[in-house]
């Protein structure tokens, strides 16, 4: 199944946020949106989710509008990870995976659905600390609580929201990992908002880089991610060093307007 | 199912059959509780005697006409005031948990979102100038006028706290600060028509002030009896949409949840059932917030049983007091209402001193 967004454009208020966004996810990639803070990343996550419900332009799901599924039956095919979260501050890991079932279940949950929520806290070892509260977990297990509410969903489309901007190096990888396993074992294609540059390069099958609520460009890292795009886009002269393990990019020190030490 | 060693599908079951265990419990109780209410006071039957009653009512009523004392008492005084309590307690705890699950804040009740202070000021203004247009309307439904008023007013407020939300966010001190404003405007009509008013109606409006079950009888109870089991059955349809709420707005809404609609039906269906019965019985306050929270540390936070949770409990609660009330210094009747406050502080300080607070905060 492929997600069609077609000429996407948001509004708020006065302030255009996307102009004229276009792409497809195709089944089983992993698709990262990269661009400076108030390019319109998590706007354009948001408005694939459902969550954003004032935009102009057309959705398409198997070549079929939005605005001819029912609100259930979007949330069946696509998940959503936040960035953080400020809320369930007093539910446990159980509780919390249990959620992602909502769009399939009426008021009791059946056998199946229970093993849809191991499956999915297995995936991503939680199921030893379901009667743990969220609030007793580090932000990386908490990170992990809530992609295995979004797996319990059972979505095709994945949607992160910069998932790893609190996280620590570990817990980054971890989750791209986990990324990495839900496209590679078949359970779906993730589009993820992402501020690091260099997670982008190794993880993404496609990038979209966008720039004031435009895409600059789409395509592979190596095709995008240009040490010209990147500083243009980044307002701030950045590199690619090469290493025996794979290109990584970097701020070109020092920056522009500062001395060179002799 | 595929796994029976599945560690996740066990503790889910084990955690219903215990929440399951909890909602009969406290049915029983209630209904012993019932039974108790029914006995209290200056005339006492058996169980045997009261159960025969009751039956019989329900049955063959010809067959009371022998004992007509007993059916006075019980089923025309006692029964009503029992029911009364009880579809009161409902209301009021239902609304306090759906409030609380809709704004994601364990301090909103019907009290501290000023719903109670509006219903008070839509009743006070139909006791006050009803006389100006009661003599058009039928006797049996002048009752309807007040409860008319007090759940119109009481509607009024909580959209005003709704808008309020919408303008400067839903953080807890927003939304207690708006309701206490709220209800201090309102407070200030019921004082401005009470200040006034003649000896009569400000009688009428104090009595009603205080809360109680005066007001119970089986007009009252046909009126209330389906808007509570309604509104509880509606509020509980709404349970998965609540607990999702609880992941935030842009979850829920991920999940297939209208959100604004969500918030504007449950806060209407909510207070139609609170503004109802307060309108019989005046201000009771606490329930909304007692229920919930006791029913939160019995049962957890899944709205699906704590919904139910909380009116069981409200209902308990409220009856006991209500007997309690009309009991304790017999012949004297005391206001429920002033029951409810102590009850309530004592809870509340309960949970502060007890270090409990996370709950309330």
């Amino acid at each position: 199944m492929t997600l069609r967004i077609e000429d996407i454009s948001v509004r708020y208020g006065k302030v255009q946020v996307l102009s004229g966004i276009n792409f497809s996810l195709a089944k089983g990639e992993i698709v990262c949106i990269i661009g400076p803070n108030g390019s319109g990343k998590s706007t354009l996550i948001k408005t694939i989710a459902g969550i954003l419900e004032s935009y102009s332009g057309n959705l398409f799901m198997k070549d079929k509008n939005f605005l001819e599924f029912s609100r259930n039956e979007i949330a069946k095919k696509i998940g959503y990870v936040p960035q953080e979260f400020h809320y369930l501050t007093s539910a446990s890991v159980l509780e919390a995976v249990i959620l992602g079932r909502r769009p399939h279940v009426q008021w009791s949950l059946s056998p199946a659905d229970l093993n849809k929520v191991h499956e999915a806290m297995q995936m991503l070892s939680i199921d030893l600390m379901s009667e743990k509260m969220l609030t007793e977990l580090s932000g990386g297990e908490r990170q992990r609580v809530f992609i295995a509410r979004a797996l319990a969903q059972e979505p095709e489309f994945f949607l992160f929201d910069e998932p790893t901007s609190a996280l620590d190096i570990r817990h980054q990888i971890e989750v791209f990992e986990i990324m990495k396993t839900i496209t590679r074992k078949g359970a779906g294609t993730v589009l993820v908002a992402v501020h690091d540059l260099n997670f982008a390069y190794h993880y993404a099958d496609r990038v979209i880089l966008l720039d004031k609520g435009k895409i600059v460009q789409m395509g592979t890292a190596p095709e995008v991610m240009t040490e010209e795009n990147i500083t243009s886009v980044y307002g701030v002269p950045m590199k690619f060093i090469t290493t025996g393990k794979g290109r990584y990019v970097l701020p070109d020190w020092p920056l522009a307007g500062e001395k060179k030490e002799s | 199912m595929k796994n029976p060693e599945n560690s996740t599908i066990t503790l889910y079951l084990c955690g219903k059959k215990h929440k399951l265990i909890i909602l009969f419990s406290l049915l029983v109780l209630l209904f012993m509780t019932s039974i108790y209410a029914l006995n209290s006071g200056s005339y006492h039957l058996s169980f045997d005697r009261i159960c025969t009653i009751l039956y019989q009512a329900m049955v063959n009523p010809g067959l009371l006409e022998g004992t007509l004392s007993e059916k006075i008492v019980i089923i025309d005084f006692r029964l009503p005031r029992a029911l009364l309590a009880i579809f009161t307690g409902i209301s009021l705890a239902i609304a306090g948990c759906v409030m609380q699950a809709l704004l994601r804040n364990p301090l909103v009740s019907p009290f501290t979102l000023g719903l109670s202070s509006a219903a008070s000021f839509g009743a006070a203004i139909a006791i006050v100038f009803g006389g100006m247009f009661m003599t058009f309307i039928p006797e049996e439904f002048q009752n309807g006028v007040i409860i008319l008023c007090a759940f119109l007013l009481g509607w009024l407020s909580v959209l005003i706290i709704y808008a309020i939300s919408k303008m400067k966010g839903s953080s807890s001190a927003t939304l207690i600060l708006a309701g206490v404003v709220i209800g201090y405007i309102f407070t200030a009509g019921v004082m401005i028509l009470k200040y006034q008013t003649n000896d009569e109606k400000l009688r009428e409006i104090t009595l009603w002030l205080m809360g109680g079950m005066w007001g119970a009888n089986w007009g009252a109870i046909i009126i209330i009896a389906p808007i509570t089991l309604l509104c509880l059955l509606y509020l509980e349809s709404l349970a998965w949409d609540l607990n999702s709420l609880s992941a935030g707005d842009d979850i829920a809404k991920n999940l297939g949840v209208n959100v604004n609609r969500l918030r504007i039906k449950g806060l209407f269906i909510s207070t139609l059932a609170a503004s109802a019965c307060l309108a019989f019985t005046g201000i009771i306050g606490f329930i909304g917030l007692m229920g919930p929270h006791i029913g939160r540390m019995l049962i957890g936070n899944d709205n699906r049983y704590l919904i139910p949770c909380s009116a069981l409990l409200g209902a308990l609660i409220l009856l006991i007091s209500d007997t309690a009330a009309r009991t304790i210094m017999d012949p004297v009747e005391i206001p429920v209402g002033v029951i409810m406050y102590v009850i309530g502080g004592i809870f509340f300080l309960f949970l502060i001193l007890r270090g409990k607070h996370r709950m309330i905060t």
